[in-house]
């Protein structure tokens, strides 16, 4: 649905986005990396704001760059806070709403229904100028849902809503990356992309670093062992055994929960014998996980 | 050895770098001084606007015709240089003010109309006044940047010409017939500079759209001029002619003219030809009154406006 | 819906709030001009309507609600960083621009007739107000927005910051250059709208050497050829100003990470 090839873009002198190569498709895909990575300009081109400098990038098959046909199955919620301050919610997504093409009952229908849908069907005759910051977050999400897109672009979408209003944000997202929809979501919140997604395209500093399945991406950053933590009721047995593994470079104790936490370079290995070594005794385990299997490890791995 | 040298070296040093946050322990500047850092930052980033040095270069060609004039009467032929006359060199400082006065203007909107509507439109106030500055600071350093930067568009020329002056025409009688040349054009200099900035950072403090003062000024200074220009009008033809050249005066642009003429002693001129309108300079006290005043009320109004909270109304 | 939210946009009540002094300032003007001529001398309607509209409802009231209004279609957008959710919606980019920059010219218009009827009203008294010079004063400000609105709009989509080089042509050029005895003039619109609307200043003998000269010299200019000067201006101008926008990519510096 999505297709950069060697896409670069330039302000001035300054570069944004540096040879980018990708392909997204159908489903959740997270967009993350750190402050000035690259991340919305990566929005904007796709949104067709911007053209690239060098490259192409493509959605549905064509150049976004000014292209209706594109737009009218495209929704987006950018990141800038800002708003016709004068409209009330309701008038704002109708504006919008006809500027997408909808008209009469079907847009009626449409706009009570996606304002019902952000929770903001009591404050929609209200001026957007006194909106809270979730409110204005919400009503903006409603605008980019209105014509019911196939493609939709998230800027930070969690900025500024509360601990329930990313909750139902997430819901939304993953129910539409269910439904079929391209989704691409931009966000520092990485434990809660993290719920909504495994699908990753990791940015820093214009370049891409990383895309695909997280898990997978986690697996080939060899210079980093994955950390494995078990809880034993014979830790040091344990972590002696566990030495004798192929993989397995280091083991260190705890000191306060008491469990052992080892470093292995063949993950997949050392999951194939655990039955094996827990079988064969005489040590319970209690529970085992994998403390930087994770995006936030990934994210930091690939960063530093 | 100092004794915090001493501190420092007895202190066990780990081969692994501190890296955590750490609370400013350096010098903090005195109280008095902290309007300075605003304008130092308001003026720096007019500075680095393309359009100021344009703009500034715009008001300082006029210093260079009045120069070019200069220069070809001392070189020119007899007969040309009769043509080119014998005007005071006031005339010819005059002449520049007046025609570098738009350009002025531009460099005023640009600089000062989002002074502080820019701080209103983004909350920027709250950040500056949770810090430990006064609003006397916020807005004295607002006002000094956009001054600041004002003053060195119209008073480097001005200086420019008088060096040129100095150093061709030092020696000669029509330089030593004003002696206070030097404080005349730089006085004159400062007086746009002074009122532009104070009136616009007073607007500035009431809107949140840079754009709207720019607008609201911009029809403040040329509309001014035109109102005066027909209030003028109207009071000759009603026969107050002794009141004219007064009321004629009474725009934003005039007053720093009619200021001018005073300071220079001049009549208005445009390469030595008279000018269209009163050929009398206006009553000093009155537009020195004038001047005061939109001064005065553009600096209030902007301390009436200037809080830290925002008030969201809808 | 763009166009009427332009409209709507520029005659919202707090606006309307702040231009009403501009509107009403000619008339304001006309009143204090009669009633000055009643404490001595005569009080002469059509030297005073010519005096205020030609100086101050075409040199001025015209010339700055065109640049602020004009210039506004794009830079308040860009100002107010609403530009994304105009740009992404499946609309010719070229007919945003028009749909917005002609609910601003009528806004205009609006203004500035309201602006000219008041001051006839003021001068000539509200039952003579309706007279032929009036009316045409009307067609031209209607053609003189559209001449100067569509300039502006050309400067808006092509810089970023189109209101100072907007003020720098409305009240720079279009003030100095018409001075100069030259053809110069006719890069200038106020020539054309004073060929259309002519307001004959009262000689005061207090003329500059460039009156004089011009007056030496003059330059030539038929009232239809104004005319189509002045709508070869609005074609030119919109149709380069629609090309650009079709074109150009409208995305604040500060906003791209």
């Amino acid at each position: 649905m999505i297709e950069f090839q060697g896409a670069s873009r330039w302000y001035g002198q300054v570069i944004g986005l540096n040879d980018v190569t990708c392909h997204i498709d159908k489903g959740v895909t997270a967009l993350i990396g750190p402050n000035g990575a690259g991340k919305s300009t990566f929005i904007k081109l796709v949104s067709g704001q911007l053209r690239p400098t060098t490259g192409s990038v493509t959605v549905l098959g064509q150049s976004p760059f000014a292209n209706q046909e594109v737009f009218r199955r495209l929704g987006i919620c950018p990141e800038v806070d800002s708003f016709y301050e004068e409209m009330t919610g309701q008038e704002f997504v109708t504006f919008l709403a006809t500027l997408g093409g909808l008209t009469g009952a079907r847009r009626s229908s449409r706009v009570s229904e996606v304002i019902q849908f952000v929770g903001m069907e009591a404050n929609a005759g209200r001026r957007i100028g006194g909106y809270s910051k979730g409110m204005r977050q919400r009503i903006k999400l409603a605008q980019a849902l209105v014509h019911d897109p196939d493609v939709l672009l998230l800027d930070e979408p969690l900025n500024g809503l509360d601990p329930v209003g990313r909750r139902e944000v997430t819901d939304l997202v993953k129910s539409l990356g269910e439904a079929g929809k391209c989704v691409v979501i931009s966000s520092h919140i990485l434990y809660e992309i993290e719920h909504m997604t495994r699908r990753i395209l990791l940015i820093n500093r214009g370049r891409l670093l990383a895309q695909g399945d997280l898990y997978e991406i986690r697996g080939l950053i060899d210079r980093h062992p994955h950390r494995i933590s078990l809880e034993s009721d014979q830790p040091r047995r344990l972590a002696a055994k566990l030495m004798e593994l192929d993989g397995v470079v280091s083991s260190r104790l705890e000191p306060i929960s008491g469990a052992v936490e080892i470093e292995t370079r063949d993950p997949d290995g050392f999951y194939r014998r655990l039955p094996e070594i827990v079988a064969a005794g005489p040590f319970d385990i209690r529970s085992f996980a994998s403390p930087d299997n994770n995006l936030e490890a990934v994210f930091r791995y690939l960063t530093e | 050895m100092t004794d915090s040298s001493a501190e420092v070296n007895s202190t066990p040093q780990s081969p692994i770098a501190d890296t955590s946050y750490r609370n400013y322990d350096g010098p903090l500047r005195p109280h008095r001084f902290r309007w300075w850092i605003i304008a130092r930052t308001t003026a720096g980033v007019a500075l680095r606007r393309k359009g100021f040095w344009f703009l500034a270069v715009m008001a300082l060609l006029p210093y260079l015709g009045s120069g070019f004039q200069l220069y070809l009467r001392s070189q020119a032929p007899q007969g040309i240089a009769q043509f080119l006359g014998d005007r005071p060199l006031t005339s010819l400082f005059y002449e520049a003010f007046a025609m570098s006065q738009l350009w002025i203007c531009l460099l005023c909107l640009m600089v000062g109309s989002g002074s502080i509507a820019g701080d209103n439109r983004t909350n920027a106030l709250q950040i500056y006044l949770a810090r430990p500055i006064t609003k006397g600071d916020y807005l004295g350093g607002k006002w000094a940047g956009v001054f600041l930067v004002l003053a060195a568009a119209a008073v480097i020329p001005n200086l420019i010409l008088y060096l040129y002056c100095l150093g061709s025409l030092g020696d000669q009688q029509s330089f030593k017939d004003h002696p206070y040349l030097l404080v005349q054009a730089v006085g004159c200099g400062l007086i746009p500079a002074t009122l532009h900035s104070s009136i616009v950072v007073g607007i500035s403090a009431w809107f949140k759209r840079p754009v709207l003062v720019g607008g609201l000024y911009a029809g403040l200074y040329f509309g001014s001029g035109i109102l005066s220009t027909i209030a003028a009008l109207i009071v000759r033809r009603s026969g107050n002619a002794e009141h004219v050249a007064t009321v004629f005066h009474l725009g934003v642009e005039r007053i720093f003219q009619g200021l001018a003429q005073h300071i220079y002693d001049v009549l208005p001129t445009m390469f030595g030809a008279r000018m269209r309108g009163p050929q009398e300079k206006p009553d000093l006290m009155i537009i020195l009154a004038l001047a005061v005043a939109l001064g005065t009320i553009g600096l209030l109004a902007a301390r009436m406006r200037v809080r830290a909270v925002e008030v969201v109304k809808g | 819906m763009l166009f009427k939210g332009a409209l709507r946009d520029l005659l919202r009540p707090r606006r309307l709030l702040m231009a009403a002094p501009l509107v009403a300032l000619p008339a304001l003007l006309g009143l204090f001009w009669r009633s000055m001529a009643r404490r001595g001398g005569t009080f002469e309607p059509e030297i005073a309507y010519n005096v205020l509209q030609g100086g101050f409802v075409f040199g001025f009231i015209l010339v700055l609600l065109s640049v602020i209004v004009a210039t506004g279609v794009v830079s308040q957008e860009m100002e107010q960083r609403t530009m994304v959710y105009l740009l992404t919606r499946p609309i010719a980019r070229y007919r945003i621009l028009l749909a917005r920059f002609t609910g601003a010219w009528l806004g205009t218009c609006i203004l500035v007739s309201a602006a000219t009827l008041l001051l006839a009203c003021s001068v000539f008294g509200p039952t003579e107000a309706f007279q032929a010079i009036v009316w045409t004063d009307i067609k031209v400000v209607v053609l003189g927005a559209l001449a100067y609105g569509s300039l502006f709009l050309l400067c808006a989509t092509l810089v970023n910051k189109p209101l100072i080089y907007g003020l720098f042509f409305a009240f720079g050029w279009e003030s100095w250059v018409p001075l100069f005895p030259t053809n110069l003039k006719k890069v200038c619109i106020v020539s054309y709208l004073r060929v259309l609307a002519p307001h004959p200043q009262p000689s005061q003998g207090d003329e500059g050497v460039m009156e004089l000269l011009s007056a030496l010299n003059p330059v030539v200019i038929t009232p239809t050829g104004a005319r189509n000067a002045l709508l070869i201006v609005t074609v030119v101008c919109l149709v380069a100003a629609a090309v650009t926008f079709s074109r150009r990519a409208y995305v604040p510096r500060e906003d791209s990470e």
